[in-house]
Order: C-alpha cells, then sequence, then structure tokens
C-alpha cells in the first residue's frame, strides 16, 4: 500500500471515529430530553475543539513530517508566488550572497586548499630547511639521504629554476623561464606530455644525451604548434638538445617555468656540497600517512644525518609543507579578511531577508491569527516560515552560483596580466558546490530562524474581526525588524571603513609614484653573455646603441636602460653613503639604494625632476648624481643638496669606497626595494651603461605594447644572438608589486557597497511595511488634523534610533576590527579620522534616504482613501 | 507529544498530574473492548465526575498508546448499527498496567504519609 492512501485511510478512520463520538454524546443528550442542536452544541462544546484533537492525533501518527513538508512547501509557494515582490527581492538579495560567498571561497579554494592539479588530496609536498639563516631550499646529499631507505616517501624529485635561452633552427633565440627536474618529478605529478614523452630515468645519468621539454606556450609560439618539433635539435644555453615532449597547456611546474631539462644537466649538482641548499624539492607522502607523521619521520632522519655530519647538518631542522602552506604565507591573511568581510555580507544579505520576511509577516498578521485560532501550533507556524526561507534560498542558490561563477572568471581576468603560479587554479570544483549547499542551507535556516522566533512568540492577537488592517504589526516584530537594521547597518559600516582604509592606503602609494605614465612605457630585459662583452667598454658600446637604435623606432619617444626594474627589488645595489666632506667626526653615514641608468632615464620615465638637472649625455657622468627626494631630506634636511659631495660604497663590502660624486638634481620619489615606503635611492648615471643585466624602459606616444617587435627587431640588428626577453608593461610591473593590495581594497569596496545597499533595501522596506500596516492610523491622525511634520515625526521616532545604533555599533566595530586589516594598511592609521568620517556620512545619508521616502509617502496619504478602503 | 500539552488538555475540576491520563484510560480499557466515547463516558462515571477530561484529548492519547502496542483496536459494529472502533488491551498493556498501577500506588502512599505526619507542636 502506498504512502498516500494509508494516510487516506488514517484520515478516514479518524474522521469516521470523532464523528461516532460526536453522534454517540448527541444521542444521549437527546434521550435525556435536550433538543437535537442544543445537543450537539454542547457536545462540541465538551469536546473541545475537532480540528485540534485531528491535529493531535496526526501528530501521533508516524510519517506526517512529510505530508506536513509537502504541504508546506505547496502552501508556501503559493504565498511566494502571491507576493511577487517581495519574493523577487528577496531572492535576488540572498542570490547576491551567496555569489559573492562563493566566488571568494573560490579563490581562498585555488590558493589556499588545493594542492597541484592532479593531486585532489594534497598528497604532494614541498621539502625544505630551516637553518639559523633562515628558511632554504634542499642539497642534493641531503635529498638523497632522506628518501634512501626512508618509507616516508613514494617519490621525491629535485628542482632548481634556471633561465634558458633556446637557439635555432631557423627561428631567432629566445630566452624563457627554465627549470632543470629529476626526471620522476613528471609521474610524480601525474602529468602527461600533450606530445612526444617526458623524462625517462635514462635521461638523468651522467653523460646522457641532452633532452629537452617545452610548454604548450613555448610550442605554439615559437613552433606554431608544428608536431615534428619532436626529435628536433635546438640549442639550449649554447649546448645542442632534442626536443622530446610538449607538456599541455597551463603546466608549468614549479611555478612559471617554460623549458623544463634533466637534473643531470645541471652543473656540478652530483658534486655539491651538502650544505649548498638552493635545490626545491618535491615529495609524494607514500599512502596513508600523513603529513604530520611524515614530518616527525623526517625529524628523525634529519637527526640522525646532524649527527654523522656535523659541521653542515648542525643546526638544519626540515620542514614538510603542502604547495599552498608554503606559497600563500603573504596573502593568506588578505585574504582571509576578504572571506570574512564576504561571510558578513551573506549574513547581512540574509538578514534583510528575514528583514523582508518580517515586513511580509507584518501583512501576514492577519492569516498567522488565523491559523493559530484553527489550532495550528506555533512550531507548525514557525515550519512554515523555516520552510519558505529554505525555499527562498534554495531557488537563489542556482543564481548566486551562477553569480558566483561570473564573480570569479571577472576576478581571473582583472588578474590574468599577473603572473601567478600555475598550480592556482581558479574553478568551480566539488569542494565549492559543498560550500554553496551549506551558504544555502545556513542562510535558509537563518532567514527562516529569525521570522520564526518572532512569530512563535507573538501571541495570537485579536485581529480577527473587520479591523485587521487597523491594527498594526505586533511590537515585537516592529522591535526585531529595526534591531536587524542596525545590526545590518553596523556590518555595512564596519566593511566601509575596512574598504575606505585600504583604498586610501593604495591611492596614497599610487599618488606617490613620482607621476610616472606607467601606461605609457613597456620594459625588457636582457643579459649580456660575459664571453662576448667582456669588458665594461664593451658592454657600454652595446647599451649606448641600444638606446640610440631603439630611441630611432618609429613612435618611440624616449628609451633608457636601467640595471634595475622600477617598482621591484630586482638589480638596486643597497650602498652606504657618506657626506663629502664629513660634517662632523660623528656623521652617520646613510644606508640608501644605488639605481645604474643610461643618461635618458627621467626622460624614458617621464618624471620631471623637482630641483636642479639631470645627467648630461654628452658627457657620461662620472661624477655627477640625481638623488631621490626622501635621500634629499633625509641626507640634508632643510638644506640644498644641489652641489654637494657624496661618496659611496657597495654593501657588500668587496669593494672599495667611489669617488666624490657631486648631487646635480633631484628626482621625485619612486619605490624600489620598499613595497609600502619610499627609500633614499642615488641614481648613477654611468653604471647603468656597463651593467651586465640591464632593463630596457621604451616610452611611447601610446600603447607601447605594438612597438616590442620592431624595438626586439632593432636590438637584433646590433647583436642577433642576444634576446630581449621578459617583455612587461609598467602598468603590470606596477600592478604585481604587491598586487593585493588595489586588488583586495576593491573587492572590499565592492562587498562593502553591496551591503550599504542591500542594508538600505532592507530599512526601506521595513518602514514601508510600517507606514502601510499604519496606513489607516496615520489616515485618522491626518483626518484629525495632524501637521505633515508630526506624521514625518511619527514614522522616523522609530527608525531613527535604530539608525543611530547601527552607526554606533558600527563604528565601536570598525574601531575593534581594523586592526586585522593593518597587513594592508599603507601609510594608513586604522582609526584614519578622515575615513571614518566620509564613511559615517554615505551611511547616514543611505539610511535616512531609505527611511525619508517611504515617511514622505506617508505625509502624502489622502485619509478619505485611506479610510474608504477598509 | 510534550508534558506540558498533556497537562494542557486537562480542564479545570481537577487537574489531572502528568501522565495519569494515560493511566487511567489502560485502566478502562482493561474491562473490556470499548470505544473512544464509552472511554469518555467511563471516566466521568467511575470519578463521579470529579475528573474531566477535555474529550477531544482522549483520541490523541488513545492513538498514542494504540501506536505503543499497548492497545489494539479494530472497527466492528455496534448498537448504533455503524461501525465503531473498539480497543483492546495487549498483554504488554497489561503488564505496564500492572507496573503503573503500583507505581502510582507507592506514590500515592508515600505522598499520604507526608501530608498526613503529625504536625510539630510549637514549643
Amino acid at each position: 500500500m502506498t504512502r498516500r492512501r494509508q494516510r487516506d485511510r488514517a484520515e478516514r478512520d479518524l474522521d469516521n471515529e470523532l464523528r461516532d463520538h460526536l453522534d454517540r454524546h448527541i444521542a444521549e443528550l437527546v434521550d435525556s430530553g435536550m433538543p437535537e442542536h442544543e445537543a450537539r452544541r454542547q457536545a462540541l462544546r465538551e469536546f473541545g475543539g475537532v480540528e485540534l484533537a485531528k491535529e493531535e492525533c496526526r501528530d501521533v501518527r508516524g510519517g506526517r513530517w512529510l505530508f506536513d513538508i509537502v504541504h508546506d512547501v505547496r502552501f508556501g509557494g503559493r504565498l511566494l508566488r502571491k507576493h511577487r515582490g517581495f519574493t523577487v527581492a528577496a531572492v535576488v538579495a540572498l542570490a547576491f550572497g551567496i555569489g559573492a560567498s562563493t566566488a571568494v571561497f573560490a579563490i581562498v579554494n585555488a590558493t589556499l586548499l588545493r594542492g597541484f592539479p592532479g593531486d585532489p588530496d594534497n598528497r604532494v609536498v614541498l621539502l625544505g630547511t630551516e637553518t639559523p639563516q633562515g628558511p632554504g631550499g634542499v642539497s642534493y646529499a641531503d635529498v638523497l639521504d632522506w628518501s634512501a631507505g626512508s618509507e616516508i616517501f613514494s617519490a621525491v624529485a629535485l628542482y632548481s629554476d634556471s633561465p634558458m635561452t633556446i637557439a635555432g633552427p631557423a627561428v631567432a633565440p629566445d630566452r624563457f623561464s627554465g627549470t632543470y627536474v629529476s626526471t620522476s618529478a613528471f609521474d610524480l605529478l601525474k602529468e602527461r606530455p600533450v606530445l612526444g614523452r617526458t623524462f625517462s630515468a635514462a635521461d638523468d645519468r651522467p653523460g646522457a644525451p641532452t633532452v629537452v621539454i617545452l610548454s604548450q606556450k613555448v610550442w605554439e609560439d615559437r613552433y606554431q604548434s608544428d608536431p615534428g618539433v619532436i626529435g628536433r635539435l635546438v640549442e639550449v644555453n649554447g649546448a645542442s638538445a632534442t626536443i622530446v615532449g610538449v607538456m599541455r597547456k597551463g603546466f608549468a611546474f614549479p611555478q612559471t617555468s617554460d623549458v623544463w631539462l634533466p637534473m643531470a644537466q645541471r652543473p656540478g649538482t652530483t658534486t655539491s656540497p651538502r650544505d649548498d641548499r638552493r635545490l626545491g624539492a618535491i615529495a609524494r607522502l607514500t599512502p596513508g600517512l600523513s603529513i604530520t607523521r611524515a614530518r616527525a619521520a623526517l625529524e628523525v632522519v634529519v637527526g640522525r644525518l646532524a649527527a654523522a655530519h656535523p659541521a653542515t647538518n648542525m643546526d638544519v631542522r626540515p620542514t614538510v609543507r603542502t604547495v599552498a602552506a608554503v606559497h600563500n604565507a603573504g596573502y593568506a591573511e588578505p585574504i582571509t579578511a576578504v572571506m570574512i568581510a564576504v561571510c558578513v555580507l551573506l549574513l547581512i544579505a540574509c538578514a534583510n531577508v528575514a528583514g523582508l520576511v518580517l515586513a511580509q509577516s507584518m501583512q501576514r498578521t492577519h492569516e498567522i491569527a488565523t491559523r493559530t485560532a484553527l489550532g495550528a501550533t506555533r512550531w507548525r507556524i514557525a515550519r512554515q516560515h523555516l520552510i519558505e526561507g529554505l525555499m527562498l534560498s534554495a531557488t537563489a542558490a542556482p543564481l548566486g552560483l551562477s553569480l558566483g561563477f561570473a564573480g570569479l572568471r571577472a576576478f581571473d581576468l582583472a588578474g590574468s596580466s599577473l603572473i601567478k603560479p600555475y598550480w592556482i587554479v581558479f574553478a568551480i570544483d566539488g569542494r565549492v558546490v559543498l560550500f554553496v549547499a551549506l551558504v544555502t542551507l545556513a542562510a535558509g535556516v537563518v532567514l527562516g530562524i529569525a521570522p520564526a522566533l518572532v512569530v512563535s512568540r507573538t501571541h495570537a492577537p485579536l485581529p480577527m474581526g473587520a479591523g485587521d488592517r487597523r491594527v498594526g504589526p505586533p511590537r515585537s516584530v516592529v522591535r526585531w525588524g529595526y534591531g536587524i537594521v542596525a545590526l545590518q547597518l553596523a556590518l555595512s559600516l564596519t566593511l566601509l571603513v575596512g574598504a575606505g582604509l585600504i583604498l586610501r592606503g593604495v591611492s596614497k602609494l599610487l599618488d606617490a609614484d613620482g607621476g610616472v605614465p606607467a601606461e605609457a612605457l613597456v620594459t625588457l630585459r636582457f643579459s649580456l653573455p660575459p664571453d662576448r662583452y667582456e669588458t665594461d667598454e664593451a658592454r657600454l658600446a652595446f647599451t649606448t646603441e641600444l638606446v640610440a637604435r631603439v630611441r630611432a623606432v618609429p613612435g618611440v619617444t624616449a628609451a633608457a636602460v636601467s640595471a634595475a626594474l622600477p617598482f621591484t627589488p630586482v638589480g638596486v645595489t643597497p650602498v652606504t653613503v657618506s657626506r663629502m666632506p664629513a660634517e662632523a667626526p660623528s656623521d652617520q653615514p646613510l644606508e640608501a639604494s644605488a639605481v645604474a641608468v643610461t643618461p635618458s632615464y627621467f626622460d624614458a620615465m617621464g618624471t620631471q625632476l623637482l630641483r636642479g638637472r639631470t645627467f648630461d649625455s654628452s658627457q657620461p657622468g662620472h661624477t655627477a648624481t640625481v638623488v631621490s627626494a626622501r635621500f634629499a631630506a633625509t641626507f640634508f634636511p632643510g638644506q640644498d643638496p644641489i652641489g654637494r659631495h657624496v661618496r659611496f660604497s657597495v654593501r657588500d663590502g668587496e669593494t672599495g669606497p667611489s669617488s666624490p660624486l657631486t648631487i646635480v638634481g633631484v628626482a621625485p620619489d619612486i619605490r624600489y626595494r620598499r613595497i609600502t615606503d619610499h627609500e633614499p635611492v642615488m641614481y648613477l648615471a654611468d653604471r647603468g651603461a656597463r651593467a651586465r643585466f640591464g632593463v630596457l624602459i621604451v616610452r611611447s606616444d601610446g600603447d607601447p605594447t605594438p612597438l616590442v617587435r620592431s624595438v626586439k627587431a632593432a636590438a637584433a640588428e646590433i647583436d642577433p644572438d642576444l634576446p630581449l626577453f621578459g617583455v612587461l608593461p609598467m602598468e603590470q610591473v606596477r600592478a604585481q608589486m604587491r598586487w593585493q593590495f588595489p586588488m583586495f581594497g576593491s573587492a572590499l569596496a565592492i562587498f562593502a557597497g553591496l551591503a550599504l545597499l542591500i542594508s538600505a533595501i532592507g530599512l526601506f522596506a521595513i518602514v514601508s511595511a510600517t507606514v502601510s500596516a499604519r496606513s489607516y492610523e496615520l489616515g485618522v491622525r491626518r483626518a484629525l488634523g495632524a501637521q505633515r511634520s508630526q506624521i514625518w515625526w511619527t514614522v522616523l521616532k522609530r527608525s531613527v534610533p535604530a539608525v543611530v545604533a547601527g552607526l554606533v555599533l558600527g563604528l565601536g566595530a570598525a574601531l575593534l576590527t581594523t586592526p586585522i586589516f593593518r597587513s594592508l594598511l599603507v601609510r594608513t592609521n586604522p582609526t584614519d579620522l578622515p575615513t571614518f568620517g566620509i564613511v559615517a556620512t554615505v551611511l547616514l545619508t543611505a539610511a535616512l534616504l531609505a527611511c525619508a521616502l517611504p515617511a514622505w509617502r506617508a505625509t502624502k496619504l489622502d485619509p478619505l482613501v485611506v479610510l474608504r478602503r477598509e | 507529544m510534550s508534558k506540558r500539552k498533556v497537562s494542557s488538555m486537562v480542564a479545570s475540576k481537577s487537574d489531572l498530574p502528568q501522565g495519569t491520563l494515560d493511566l487511567l484510560i489502560l485502566r478502562v480499557v482493561a474491562l473490556g473492548p470499548i470505544h473512544g466515547y464509552g472511554v469518555a463516558q467511563r471516566l466521568r462515571q467511575v470519578s463521579r465526575e470529579m475528573v474531566q477530561v477535555r474529550q477531544g484529548s482522549l483520541y490523541p492519547a488513545l492513538h498514542r498508546l494504540e501506536r505503543r502496542k499497548l492497545l489494539v483496536a479494530d472497527w466492528r459494529p455496534s448498537d448504533t448499527g455503524r461501525a465503531a472502533k473498539f480497543y483492546r488491551l495487549t498483554a504488554q498493556g497489561r503488564a505496564r498496567l500492572r507496573t503503573e498501577t503500583a507505581e502510582w500506588s507507592r506514590l500515592t502512599e508515600g505522598i499520604a504519609l507526608i501530608l498526613n505526619a503529625p504536625k510539630r507542636e510549637p514549643t
């Protein structure tokens, strides 16, 4: 028998049984001489509520919950369809909340939780060491001992990054990020080639013929996806090698590599000393062994090695960490901060929807009163709300998932210009879907429970008569509603302050970059092989020629070579500067950064000098230097630095102090080594021209990217075997420097703005609902001669305290929580007054607007219309 | 069902202590197969109208006992000519009635002892 038929029979039996009871009672009363209708009334009275008894009997019966839930879902569906506007508003608000948290969780998942692709269970770990000198890699001899005879790892592979130049055949040489890897690395990572093969054990024997594997990108760009490339002989770093394989698109182990050679080709590896800890190592944990146990087991092995080789291994401790743990040390905190912010946002969205539900239930007072009178229990009514909440969140979930996916795509695209490790893949996987399911469930419960609590605590009022509209919503409902609104405003304020502080720091940073027109600049790098450019003169000749030829390329407005890439610490020399002559015996030298440039540097960078002049290009400035504003301010406070003499010594101590230099100009500050602040910088004109590694900076009158080809051609005219590589628009160089700041700042700002918007809508909804529920009362007041201002006050007197409470609460919470963002706050105090002020004003304006609109509508009520409606 | 609800079903006159309705029903049904209205009548008559149960609350209790297999019920023809649902005690129900009755007697004796204890004379 089906469940349904079973239920129908039980219902019929129940009906019959109760009717039998009443019939017997009535018959008895009639026998005792009572008129029949009188008897019926008395029987019913003594029985005390047939429907209630039925409900209670159904409760006793099992399997009833299913029937009820189907019933509740049907009822909820009818209700949501009936109040379409409310449903749409609630679903949209929820979808935003779910979408935002999905996107951020997917980002957290990609960066903090996932391991290498093909390693869903995080069984591949990175090995390293911790020595008194700081964290480091591993040495060849140590890793052999770590893996030999131990059962900790089922496979271990070494790797070492190295730039690689590929030359010929018939294609101009080019330089790539490359890596020497143990031949086992590909199997360990479960990566297959799309073409050819990966390395075999034979490739790793000393003296084996050199083989090379390319990334799909190199294969496409350099060989136009020619399948015949396998078996072709090329030159890698000057030695001939056979191409044996092409890896899949996106594979760039360990981070961003494009070319792989076997470890055996790395010079001097097998004979390197035990304390030469510069290799990277990955390992696959033995099945069943946890990372903690592996760590402990490795400690034992390492302890034995320390005893055997005290000279090299004394204070060495091994590290065993997941790839995510190693690489996210820097941005785990900001991501966590955004994650928290988004969860808060979801909370707000839920609270808001709950507010809307409340607003709805004010108009449902009548319905609920009716149901209560008919014998519906509080639990029954509360459950109805819970089910409606879950239905809303379930409807919003697919929409939220799509929004989250779109957000993730946007995040990925926004960051696509950034060079990120290959294993970070922004995707919706099983874990993300599970997260969405949990969030949906939680959202449904949260937004169902708030009104459920309120309603179940609300005693059935007595608006059963005609005047239900005349009675406003129960006080407790209104109080809850405003409580939620105050909470929302407080949370939005906290978020807004956080976002405001971060963005303020970001704008300060960008402003501080000396007005470099980054969008018109592109950078390329080169490195002069020591065998062909042995002398300073040879290098100087090349650099001078390069600048001259590139300058002549049509579209190029300026060009220069520098040893350092701006906004990065690459190529900057730390120096100690002293004044000439010393002003006092106690004169302290200045720690500064020296940047070697060609004379046209400031011209190419597009920065105006603050004082003095730039280098004179006609006579190489052996004795002239330009210093940064910070340099001048720290070393010559309140004095004119122009014409002063300094000398510097390179901090490695190998070379002696330089000859005296004359300061000829002061340049605006540009960041090099410090991320959030400026260091004192001195520019040296002669050395830039003689550097072995150089950065070519090209400025154009428009987008510089199309010029790259002709610039490269110009360089090839001087030396066809010398590739210019690492093409990077200056914008990217700058963005790469702590992209987290603007990225997470704007993400937070978007979330915070959404939060405020949703809060304002929530406030608007609740005030509107109150007004419409009280329209009769307000109409009567108007009819009795209340002034507009009095109506205003009647409406606002409840919402204004909620707004003020939210404001105060939010300011307090912001003061408490902004220190969390300290790592993201650049040159900004966590209690920055202007930020707090602006945010509070914005919030207050939005909130008051949300209250004022319905209040204004209330003053427009026509008493006649309102009263007639009843 | 919560205890709170059971107590709320009992209307004034004399409040039934919690959980006693089940015991009373078992006792009445023990006398022989009986329908719901019969139970209500019997309860009223035997208690000389002192204990009055809201009749509506009888049925959830009957159904609950049936569900716990302390009672069984079947539809059989009755004096009105229509079928009525008659309840009988099961072996399990009989056992339960015995233990609960014993329990109840002990409890009431104990309470009586306390209530009837000689008052201490003020010294």
